[in-house]
Order: C-alpha cells, then structure tokens, then sequence
C-alpha cells in the first residue's frame, strides 16, 4: 500500500493573509475545481486547496474534486499543496452567489519540502519554510511498521540527534531517548511527548515491583499503526513556548484522521518470530594439586601465588546448553483492522488491534489491545473540531534479570562450571536457581490507558482564529509480584511465598485557548500574532499491599497470612503557563518571529514566582530571491533560533517535611515521623538555553537534499540532587540549583535519490550527529557518585555520567606468563562518556516495478562512549568464574583486569569501548499492483512485507551487548549486568485494503 | 433573559468554573508539615520517631537493605562473616573497607540521623516538657548514637545540623576524645532529667539507661575506674530494649532477617586465629545453628545462624543490669581487685547455669582476656564487640592489631584480611568543609 504523506488538516494551517482592514461579506460565493497530477493527469487526492490570505480551505476527494464555501466575491488566489508534488496558485474570481471553477495540474517533487506544516506550541500550524529550527520528521510507512518490537523504537537512527537506547531485549520493556545530550543531572531527560495537542505519558521506568532492572515504558503503550506522523522538536530553540517540562525537546504525535472520499478498509495480519542470539560466556574453573591434595580449587591467582598446579579446567554455560537453556524462540501475532473515509464535513478514522507477543523467556509475554477512534467535522463555515480517542489495554509479564537473585541470566552467568555441582538447587549448573524455580517468579503488569483530545478551531472573522483544546491521558495500573510458597528456595520468605499488588492511577491533563490574529500589513508582508494559555495537571496515586506466607494456590493477598504491608502515594503537579508571539513575514521568503512564554507551577519554591522562557526565530529562503542565479541548486535556506525552556522540581521537592512512619514502643505501634525531606525555599525552575543555527539545500529537483545544523544548549541553575553531608542527619539529597550543564552539537541530514523512475527507485538517507557534553559548574559540592562503586560520576569539567576509575599502569607477569599482580593509580581519572557522542545511520529504500517490490534497510553506528561489563567484572572479581582468572591461554590484558577486580576490586578494565554498527531493520515489501488487486482478487490493493530487526553488529564490546542497561530507564546509570541482549526477530505481514 | 444573556453567562460560568480549577495549591497528603508538630501533643510523636530512626540505625533496616550498627561493627570484629557477593560488606569483613564503601555510606548517615531525631525531639521536650522521662530518654537515645559513631569510626567525626530557615550549620570534625566527652554531656543530661522525673518505673528505667550510657562513654575514654562507679546502682535485672516488629520491614530485626532469612551474613567462629568460637563453644548464651545451605555466595562452607534473635519481632538490648556488672568487673580487675571480678563475674554465670570461673595461676592478662571473653560471650550482637577491640588497642591494654583482631587467611576467595581497627568515615561527608578525612586510625 503506497502511503500518502499528508499535510495536516486544514484546521490547524495557520496561513491567512487577509486585506487590511477586510470585513466579512454579506453574500458569499463558491469555489470548486479538480487537481490532478501533471502528466498522468490522475485525479489527486488529500490535496490542500487554499484560498490564500483567508481561512477558507479543502480538501480534494479520491476524485481529486474539491469545494470551498463561504469565499468573499472578488478575484482571489487559490493554492493547492500536496507532500510529494509542487505547490502552485492560481487567480479566480469569485461572484456572490455563484460558483468559480479553478482546475489544477501539478508536478510531482522531493518528499523533503518547505511547504509541510508543523503544528505549534499554541495548537497552530506553521509552514517549515517559517520556521528557524530544524524539525525533525519520522515517517512511520506501513513497511518498517512490522519490523519495530515497540513504538520508541520507530524514533531510533531516525533523526540527527535523536537517540533511543534500548535498555534490553525483553518484551514489553522500554528505552530511553535523549535528544542532543543530556540536559539535566538529576531530573528527567526525557523529552516532553504530546498526542493530537495534549501531554501524555511517556515516561519509562513504569513500573511500581522491581524484577533486577528492567520496567515498562508508558510511550510504548502506542500503536505505530495509528500513527499518522510524529515530528521531533530537539531543544529549547524549536520548543521553547512548549514551556517547563519541554528542555529536553518534544516528540508531537499526530494520529491518523480520515478524508473526504471513498471509505478505505484496511485488515492486516503479522505472524512473527523471535529468537535469543547472545554471546553468553561459559562459567570456568579449575582444580589442581595442593599439597598432595587433588581437586583443590586452583584459579590463577593461586598458581601465580605457588599454590597450586592446574590438572583440569572444566567450563559450562547453562544459558546456552540444550539441556539447561531457559530460552525459546518467542512468537508475535497481530491482527487489525481499520477504517478511514468521510465527506467534505466529516472524516473519521477508526482502529483495534491485538498484538500478542510471547518473549524468549517462558516468563515473558506481552497482550496488548489498542483501539482509536478518530472523528474531524466541520461544524459551520467557521467552525471545526476534531476528537480523538484511544485506548489500550496492556498486560506484560517480566522475568527477572539483571541485578536479582531471581534472574535466569544472574544464576546463569554467576553459576558453577559444572553442571552437577551440589550448589545447584535444580541440578542445573545456575547458581543457585535455574528455571525449574526461576519460572515460579510471577511479574505481571496490567495497565488500561485511554487517551482523548477535543480541539475546536472557529473562525469568526478572516483574519481572526481561537483555537481551544483539552485532553486527558489516563492510565490506570496494576503490577504484582508473587512467589507461591514450597516453588523457589532461595531464602525463607521466597519458600514461604509472598505477594505484593499495587494499583496506581496516573492522569495528565491539559487545557488550552489560544487566538491568532493574521493578516498583511502591505502586499510583501504579513503578520501572526498568538496569544495563549495553558493549563496543565499530573496527578497519580497508588495504593500499594502485600503479604507472606501464601497459602498454597491462591493468587491474592487474601492468601498472605503474615506480616502485611501497606502504603499509599499521592502527587499532584500543576502548573499554569502564557504565551505572546509575533511573527513578521516579507514577500513569503523572509520570517522573524519572538515570543514569551510565563509558567508558574505549584512545584516551584515558596519564594519563587514566575519563570519566562523567550523565544527568537528567523528563516529565510535565499534561493526564491530574483538575485539568486538559476541552476542546480535549487533551494538554499539559512535559519537560526533562539530559545528558553526548563525543567521544574518535583512536588515536594521545595518543602522541608517529615514521613509518618510506625515505630514500636512498649507493646504497641505508635504514630510516629522521621525526616522525609529538607527543601530549599528558594528553589526554582532549570533553564535552558539553546541557539541553534542551519542551512538546507535542495538540488538536482530536489534529488540532493542537505540539512546542515549547529546547536549550543546550556542549563542554567541545573536542579542537581545535591549529596547533603551525612553529619548533618537527615536525608541523603536535597534539590538545588547548583549546576550548569552544557551541550554543543552538529547535525546533518542527506537524502540522495539517484534513480527515480517508474521502474527503479532509490532513496538514501544519511543521518549523522555529533555531540559534547560538559558540565560546566557543580557548585558547594564534591563529585556526585551516581554508582556505589564510583564506576560513574558528576564531576565538573567532565562530562555528565561520565565513567571514572583507576586504570591499570603496570601488570607482573611470573615466569609462565600468568599474571601474578597489577598496579594503578591512586586517583581515580575519567574514563570515558557513559552514553553515544556520535550518531550515524544509513537508509536505503529500494523500489521496483512502480513501487511493486520495496527494499529497505537502517544501518545504524553508535560512537564515541564505553560500556561497563560489569557482568565479567562479578564473574572475576567476585565469583571468579571468568576466562580471566581460570585459563592461563586468556591474554594477558584479560587476565590482567581479572586479577585487579579479584585482588582489589578494580573495575577499570572492565569500562569498554562500546561504538558499534548494527544492522538494525530490513523490510521486503511485494504489493499487488491496484488493478491486479482488484480484479482477481476484489480489493484494492494487497500487500506482503517481510521484515527482520536487530540482524547483527559489528563491535569490540567484549560483553553481551553495547547498548543494554541493568538499571534500565536509569537517568545515567549505565551497564551490562547480567541483563538481556536485544534479540532477533523476523516477521511477515499481510496487508489488504478495500 | 434573552438567549444571548444566556449564552453569555453559560460561557461566563464556564471561564469561572475553569479559573478556579486552574488552582496551583496542591495538596501533599503523604507527608508532615513541621508546623503540625509544634505542640506538647506532638512530643510522643517525636519521641516515637526517635525510637524508630535509633532501631534501625541500631539493628538495621530491612527495607532498606541497610545493616546497621551491630551487623556491620560485627562484621569488623569477630562476630559475623560476610556471607553475600556485595564487594562492600566483604571489605569491611576484610579490613579493607575505603570511603566509597556504601554499607559504610548509609549506616554513618543512619546514625547521624538517628542522633539528630533525638536532639531534635530534645529540643522540643525541653521547651515544652522539661521533667519528662521521654526527654531523659532521647538524651540517652542522642548519646548512644554518639557512642556508634565513636566506637565504629576514625576519629575526625563531625557533628552538624539544620537550622529552623534550613540552611546547614556544619560541625566541626572531633577528635576520639571528643566525641565520647560529647556523648558522656548527653547522658549527664539525660540522669540529671531521669532523676528530676521522679520515681516512677519510667524515670527509674532512664536512669539506669543514662547509667550504664556514661559508663560506656568512660570506658571509651578510658576512665574504667569512673565507670564502674557510675554503674554500681544499676540492678543486675535491669535491661532497656529497642523493639522490633512485623509490622513494617523497616522495623524488622535485621540480624535475624540478614543471617537467618537471607543468608547473607552468617556467624563467625574462632574468625582470624582470635576471634571467640562463637559456634564450637556451645555456649548457651550465643545459641548457634549450622544450616543445611551454603550462604549468597555460594561459596562451600555450611552458613551457622545465630539464634540469639529468632525472629523478626525479637528486641535486641541496649543497655543492661548484665553490661553494668561486666563495666563493675572490668573496673576491678583495673584496680588490682581480680577477686571482685571473678565474684561478678562467676554471679552472671550462675545465672546462665554456666559453672564458675577461676583466676587461679591465671596472669593478668590472662585475666584480661578472660574478661572480655565474657564481654564477647554476654554481649553478643549487642553493638558492642568492636569497641571493645579498639579500646584494647588503646591504654591500658595497648595489644597489637594482631592479638586483637582476626588476621590470616580470609575463609573465601583466597585472600587475606588487612589491619583497619576503625571504619573510615565516608566520602560524601567531604561535602562538610569542615571536614579533612579520618584524623587518626583508631
């Protein structure tokens, strides 16, 4: 199914440049037409059509027809625009009562244009040809829908400076995404997330039960087949009036909407597969002569020592054994259907899916059902609205992992080196649980979550538009974790059973009225002035239980008999923001806009008011100038932009408070307090600033595309959760605005489209960003460990999360060539970046047959940062069941950061290069050519995609993955412990329209 | 009223009604606002709190995962092992625990935190209830965390707090001597309270705590006669208890839970060469079970689980009647008095149905020996074994490292113990400009 790329709505367009001073007509006239494409003369559908300096607008039907009411007699200039063809205009009078014919034919073009529109912080459209900052597009085509394991994946190598990390391989788990760096060392860095114009969750770490390190991501509840477009804002300069909570960029979603014209039935079937393909190392050990004693315990630092002599080296790997294996191949079934069509009035677009996942491990799956329903009308000449409703049921089960006693990948990588070794409890080689206990651990997570927008524009006058919306995005949540009693005997309370339930409800919402005045001052120039404001509120609340001692099937915790628990949490955030701005045009090649934006939130402290962020943007197309010389380069645009955004504390972050806690006393439980936090009354919101400057090129009829950008971001008065001196007594941290945090970076995106024909097409795309981050100032405190072992600080000077250790200086070797000792320095240095500085992917798009066959593929290289193993750092400092400290054949380095973890707990060694190339997504896509479809087979067009993800990497990490994360969501915190590699997956998909 | 009237005030109603939603007040029903603790009402609150932040800096916090004062000081002594993977509790088993250690991180920040809930409920008591046995009582509470920090950590302690506007008001890093006279100041204050609280079973018990406290506290100074003094009205019945429940997992007894549920420490025996053979000896007043597992990390040797606390809800003892006669024994045998020891001595173990000792053809330190065996043997798992080491290191006993505390061969891993008498202070106190780091090792 060829996908349509579409302009927004005409709702949301903000192009209206009426006559000075025009008053709205008594009697008005028609204007109808057809558009169709130069050459074929093929009827265009979703076509634009515009009257220009006006409100007054269409759509084009499957026909390619359109009619616009309600137009003011007199000649005016009617516009047509269309993603992937040239825009063009044309005069046409128009008599009161009567009907105008203007027909068009337009010419096909690059897909990369200035005429797309971005929606804005006030709710308007904007053309990107106004706009001073890079905007970032992702397309979601219908091919690449099936390679993707979740919906944050869709972002990934999809856009010059955006990241998403995936923090592991197991279903239903989330990634983070970052945005050029960094901003913040203690809030989140996660972008803001906005649906259909209103905040939603998107946050990961979503989960109340901790199974070692993984949890949910609430972005990922989203079904990418909804999806009509999503745009990227990366920084303060692009989201600045998105206000606090926007300095780490914004990700706008928009879903799909119907049009006027036939009604299009589209039913798809994806059957797919999934498989664990790590390098998981086998456990070592040895035994050797002691004294005349056999079978003593002889690792190498015991033969460096004299110890002992090695008779035999034994190694096992129960996660890769046939025998003791906890992995399947996992299975993914999807099914869905969806509808789309309307009139000129109305249009709707209605969805439901089921997906269902089951994981590589037997203890991991995930059930999702999503349905949408989307509804646009037009109730009056002046007026619309468009409603958007989805929902989502979502039930996941977690296996433990990571840091946990209770992981498959815990007990396997820190197990024995044989497989009948009598601290086995399942005879298994784990150690000490395999998964004939392991299976027992029962990790669900089910959250229902209904999202809705209304927006409604009306027009009263030509030059005068308010534009309203409200949302809400509500997920209600229930996560358990049990153990039944007599299945997992790790320590008491596990052979007894316990379990906990938690149900949490968590509720954005949002309100926002805007105005927007256009018009032109002179015929070279036009004027938008926005006026708006905007309320927003989070609210969650929990309600948490548990209990041991389960009796023997039950499933509740009416089946704990002992040593109950329970807790309630409440938070509520609010907070009230203003926007003011102006934009000037000049002769539609020209634009300066700037703007204000005041928030006031109730998280800020006592003694702080009102934070106001600017905004500044200019643009201008130098190419449409008459002076600029004709040829090859056909579009060159210069953009800058300046803007402000923050962050603010959480909602008690400011306030100095006590917890009720229980504390017994003679007998009894009493009511009692303990310090819970030690606010700063003059706490106030992160700032942060960034300049961003570019170029874009267009040549060869837009077959060369280039988009240079330069960016320089810095937070002021950076929330750090500063580390309070313990002799002090009270809590370990307390928010202040001591810090300032810098990032500076180069984008560059390119298209090539070197062939173009009916019968061959290709695309490429190349995408590359480079970053640096620093922190600049961390004032009245000593280095911020992030880790408990220092692996990982805030230092200033230095990047933030930066990796820090004692690297190894000099290794003493013993006559045989094994490593006796090691030394390092005292001091600990900086290692390295704990997250990507440079970015690059590669996308190809390979069309045959006019689009009959479709190849594509996304290459994708991460560089510039390390990862720690700290996996092979507990397996030889602590187990010392590594290649390292067992075999004297392991290299010298091996051996060398074996022996310095196991004699003095030195990880240095352990902080690896981790830059890679990963073979990320391969789609193959075959669709029946339309009259083929509907002749023999009576649809409209029929489609098969075959699609691979995560198809192989190229990396010197020496750990299981580069990219993985133990501590998941983490802000910073980063490394390979026992946890999950991304795996394998294949999938065909079936696509059939009527 | 004509439509437009009507459509005017609908949609006025409706920005009011939207204006007032529009509120930035939020409510925080989770937490307690200080103002609400301002009155006399207050003062059990507070009290009670103190109690619960001093048990789990004294016993640990389960839910937590923090150790506290016993598990970890008995892990540096002789009398736990470390039976889990964390690099940290391994170190400080081993002797070679750094400032980034973080059991060391959180159980030093625990027991400030639990001595400065105590001075600050004191405050409140001495403005609101001055002759109150719960003033005694968390004087002596403020005291005791004091003597942790004294007994467990290198001198160069500081001692700060939080003034009413919030801004940190930074002590300055005391010296060993200083920090048990600061702790002795407490539980002077805390008798002169007890005793002006009349006669009840309340002020009686605060009394005997404040007691057997400055007794402690002069031993660590190294006034042993002092001490005995200060001990010798204290009744031999006499105990003060910090309870423990099942309640919530902060106010488990985290021994029991840390050895016996979890498997992560376990009971060390004859550790080093030195240490007492808490297991072998058979001894009723340490009750000790060897367990079918092996402990967390896996390595080979069967875990031995102390029974002492058998479960969850078990108090541990703060002070005694039993301390007060071992400080009377230990002060005689100082004084040359070794017949008055062994009477004391010998009068605890009949009480235990344990037979008698004798000083026969025993030297003196020989005698000394004995003596804290009994203290080790008594006192087990009761935050006191090692002060006891580092106060033998000092005058008047000035052992070596060696004689005192656990050397050798560490039982897993192949390694071997390092000397450390003392926990260094950690790290994040360098966030105190007042503060240079340990000022001595012991």
């Amino acid at each position: 199914m060829t996908h349509i790329p579409r302009l927004l709505p005409l709702a949301v367009v903000a192009i209206v440049a009426p006559a000075a001073g025009a008053q709205q007509p008594a009697a008005t006239g028609t204007i109808t037409g057809t558009v169709t494409e130069q050459g074929s003369n093929a009827p265009l559908a979703a076509v634009q059509v515009q009257v220009v300096g006006t409100t007054r607008g269409a759509i084009t039907n499957d026909a390619g027809v359109y009619r616009i009411l309600g137009v003011a007699p007199g000649a005016v200039q009617v516009r047509v625009r269309r993603l992937g063809y040239e825009p063009a205009t044309q005069g046409v009078t128009v008599a009161a009562g009567a009907t105008a014919t203007a027909n068009f034919a337009i010419g096909r073009a690059a897909a990369t244009t200035l005429e797309q529109v971005v929606v804005t912080a006030t709710g308007e459209g904007q053309r990107v040809r106004e706009q001073g900052n890079a905007v970032a597009r992702v397309e979601l085509t219908p091919d690449r829908v099936p390679a993707l394991p979740a919906f944050s994946q869709a972002l990934s190598a999809q856009a010059a400076g955006v990241q998403v990390l995936q923090s592991s391989g197991t279903a239903g788990t989330g990634s983070r995404i970052r945005i050029r760096g960094a901003n913040s060392l203690s809030l989140s860095n996660e972008p803001l997330i906005i649906i259909d114009g209103v905040r939603v969750q998107g946050g990961g770490n979503s989960n109340s039960i901790a199974v070692g390190g993984q949890a949910p991501s609430r972005l990922d509840d989203l079904n990418p087949e909804e999806i009509e477009s999503i745009e990227v804002l990366k920084g303060p300069a692009a989201s600045g009036l998105y206000g606090t909570q926007a300095a780490n960029g914004v990700v706008q979603i928009t879903t799909k909407r119907g049009r006027a014209g036939r009604t299009n039935y589209t039913v798809y079937g994806e059957r797919g597969l999934t498989q664990e393909v790590s390098n998981f190392p086998p456990n070592y050990g040895a035994f050797g002569d002691y004294d005349g004693e056999t079978d003593f315990f002889c690792d190498l630092p015991s033969v460096a020592g004299g110890l002992c002599t090695q008779t035999e080296i034994v190694s096992f790997n129960p996660l890769k054994d046939s025998r003791t294996t906890p992995f399947r191949d996992g299975a993914r079934t999807q099914l869905g259907a969806n509808v789309a069509g309307g009139t000129e009035r109305v249009g709707y677009f209605l969805s439901g899916e089921t997906d269902r996942e089951a994981g590589v491990y037997y203890t991991n799956s995930v059930n999702r059902t999503s349905l949408r329903a989307n509804l646009r009308a037009f109730v009056s000449e002046k007026a619309d609205v468009n409603v958007s409703t989805g929902y989502v049921a979502n039930n996941i089960q977690l296996p433990g992992n990571d840091n946990t006693f209770l992981g498959y990948i815990s007990n396997g990588l820190a197990g024995f080196a044989q497989i009948d070794n009598p601290g086995s409890v399942n005879g298994d080689g784990y150690d000490p649980l395999g998964p004939a206990s392991l299976d027992y651990y029962q990790n669900f997570q089910q959250a229902r979550r209904f999202t809705g927008s209304l927006q409604a524009n009306y027009r009263p006058l030509s030059w005068l538009r308010f534009n309203g919306v409200a949302g809400i995005d509500q997920t209600n949540r229930l996560d358990t974790q049990q153990i039944p009693p007599g299945r997992i005997e790790l320590d008491t309370e596990t052979s007894e059973g316990y379990r906990f339930a938690n149900r949490l409800q968590a509720g954005t919402y949002t309100a926002q009225a805007t105005a927007t005045a256009q018009f032109a001052p002179t015929e070279n120039l036009s004027s938008t002035t926005t006026a708006s404001f905007q309320y927003q509120q989070d609210r969650n609340d929990g309600v948490f239980g548990g209990g041991y001692r389960l009796v023997a099937g039950t499933s509740s915790l009416g089946g704990a008999v002992t040593r109950f628990e329970t807790d309630e949490a409440y938070g509520d955030g609010r907070l009230l923001g203003g926007i003011l701005s102006q934009q000037i045009g000049w002769r539609d090649r020209l634009f300066v806009s700037a703007g204000v934006r005041g928030d006031n939130s109730s998280a800020f402290g006592e003694n702080f008011g009102t934070v106001f962020y600017p905004t500044a943007q200019a643009s201008w197309v130098a190419s449409e100038e008459e002076w600029f010389p004709r040829g090859p380069l056909g579009l060159v645009r210069f953009r800058g932009s300046f803007g402000r955004s923050g962050l603010r504390p959480g909602n008690v972050d400011a306030l100095t408070y006590f917890n009720p806690v229980p504390s017994r006393v003679n007998g009894a439980e009493l009511a009692a307090v303990s310090v819970g936090g030690v606010g700063d009354p003059d706490l106030k919101p992160e700032v942060t600033t960034e300049f961003e400057g570019g170029v874009d090129f267009e040549a060869f009829s837009r077959r060369a595309t280039l988009q240079l950008t330069a960016y320089n971001r810095q937070s002021k008065d950076a929330l750090v959760a500063r580390v309070i001196a313990p002799s002090v007594g009270v809590v370990r941290t307390r928010f202040e605005n001591i810090g300032e945090i810098r990032n500076r970076g180069f984008e560059a995106l390119m298209t090539l489209r070197p062939l173009d024909t009916r019968a061959v097409g290709l695309d490429l795309t190349f995408n590359y960003s480079y970053n640096t981050n620093k922190i600049l100032t961390l004032r009245d405190t000593t280095p911020i460990l992030i880790t408990a072992n220092g692996s990982q600080q805030h230092a200033q000077g230095f990047p933030a999360g930066g990796y820090w250790g004692s690297p190894i200086t000099n290794v003493i070797t013993n006559a045989q060539g094994i490593v006796e000792d090691v030394e390092f320095g005292e001091e600990p240095q900086f290692l390295g970046y704990s997250q990507p500085r440079t970015l690059f992917s590669f996308n190809p798009q390979l069309s045959l047959f006019n689009n009959a066959v479709r190849v594509g593929a996304l290459v994708d290289y991460r560089g510039g940062y390390k990862q720690y193993n700290s996996s092979e750092d507990f397996r030889c400092g602590i187990t010392a069941t590594c290649k390292g400290i067992i075999d004297p054949s392991s290299s010298q380095e091996e051996q060398a950061r074996a022996v310095a973890a196991y004699n003095y707990g030195n990880y240095a060694g352990f902080i690896e290069k981790a830059d890679f190339v990963r073979f990320r997504e391969v789609t193959l896509t075959f669709a029946l050519p339309e009259r083929l479809s509907q002749r023999y087979l009576k649809t409209r067009g029929v489609g098969l995609t075959l699609a691979g993800y995560n198809l192989g990497i190229i990396t010197d990490y020496t750990g299981v993955d580069p990219e993985v994360n133990a501590s998941a969501q983490s802000n910073f915190i980063q490394s390979d412990f026992l946890s999950q590699a991304p795996v394998r997956r294949f999938s065909a998909r079936v696509n059939v329209n009527f | 009223m004509t439509f437009r009237t009507l459509r005017r005030a609908a949609a006025g109603s409706l920005a009011a009604g939207l204006l007032a939603g529009c509120s930035l007040d939020v409510a925080t029903p989770g937490i307690v606002d200080p103002d609400n603790l301002a009155d006399e009402t207050s003062l059990p609150t507070l009290r009670a709190g103190a109690l619960g932040d001093f048990g789990a800096a004294f016993g640990g916090d389960d839910n937590a995962g923090d150790e506290g004062v016993i598990l970890v000081g008995g892990l540096r002594a002789d009398e736990f092992l470390n039976r889990d993977t964390f690099e940290e509790r391994r170190d400080i088993d081993l002797g070679t625990a750094r400032i980034d250690n973080g059991s060391l991180r959180d159980l030093f920040r625990n027991i400030q935190r639990a001595r400065r809930a105590s001075e600050f409920a004191g405050s409140r008591y001495r403005e609101l209830a001055p002759t109150d046995a719960g003033y005694a009582e968390v004087l002596s509470l403020a005291g005791y965390s004091t003597l942790f920090l004294g007994e467990l950590f290198c001198p160069g302690v500081p001692f700060s707090d939080l003034d009413a506007s919030g801004r940190f008001v930074y002590g300055a890093a005391l010296g060993r001597e200083q920090i048990f006279q600061r702790a002795l100041a407490k539980f002077d204050s805390a008798l002169a309270v007890a005793q002006a609280a009349g006669s009840g079973t309340a002020a009686t018990a605060q009394v005997n705590l404040a007691r057997v406290g400055r007794a402690r506290a002069l031993l660590g100074l190294g006034r042993i006669a002092e001490a005995r003094t200060a001990v010798a009205s204290v009744p031999t019945a006499f105990a003060y208890n910090v309870e423990y429940s099942e309640n919530t997992g902060r106010q488990n007894n985290a021994i029991y839970t840390f050895n016996n549920v979890r498997r992560r420490w376990g009971v060390a025996d004859r550790e080093g060469g030195v240490g007492l053979p808490f297991f072998t000896a058979n001894d009723p007043r340490v009750r000790v079970t060897q367990s079918t597992r092996n402990g967390l990390d896996g390595v080979a040797v069967r875990i031995l689980n102390q029974e002492k606390y058998p479960a969850r809800t078990t108090s541990i003892r703060l002070a005694s009647g039993t301390e007060a006669r071992l400080i009377e024994a230990e002060g005689a045998l100082q004084a040359g008095e070794s017949g008055a020891a062994l009477t004391l001595l010998n009068a605890l173990r009949t009480s235990a149905s344990l037979p008698a000792l004798a000083f026969t053809g025993q030297t003196a330190a020989q005698q000394r020996d004995l003596l804290f065996r009994e203290r080790g043997f008594w006192l087990y798992a009761e935050s006191q074994r090692l002060g006891d080491f580092r106060r033998l290191l000092r005058a008047p006993y000035n052992l070596t490292y060696a004689q005192v505390f656990p050397t050798g061969a560490y039982f897993k891993q192949g390694r071997v113990y390092s000397e450390q008498p003392s926990l260094p202070i950690p790290n994040e106190e360098e966030n105190n400009p007042n503060f240079s780091g340990c000022t001595a090792a012991n």
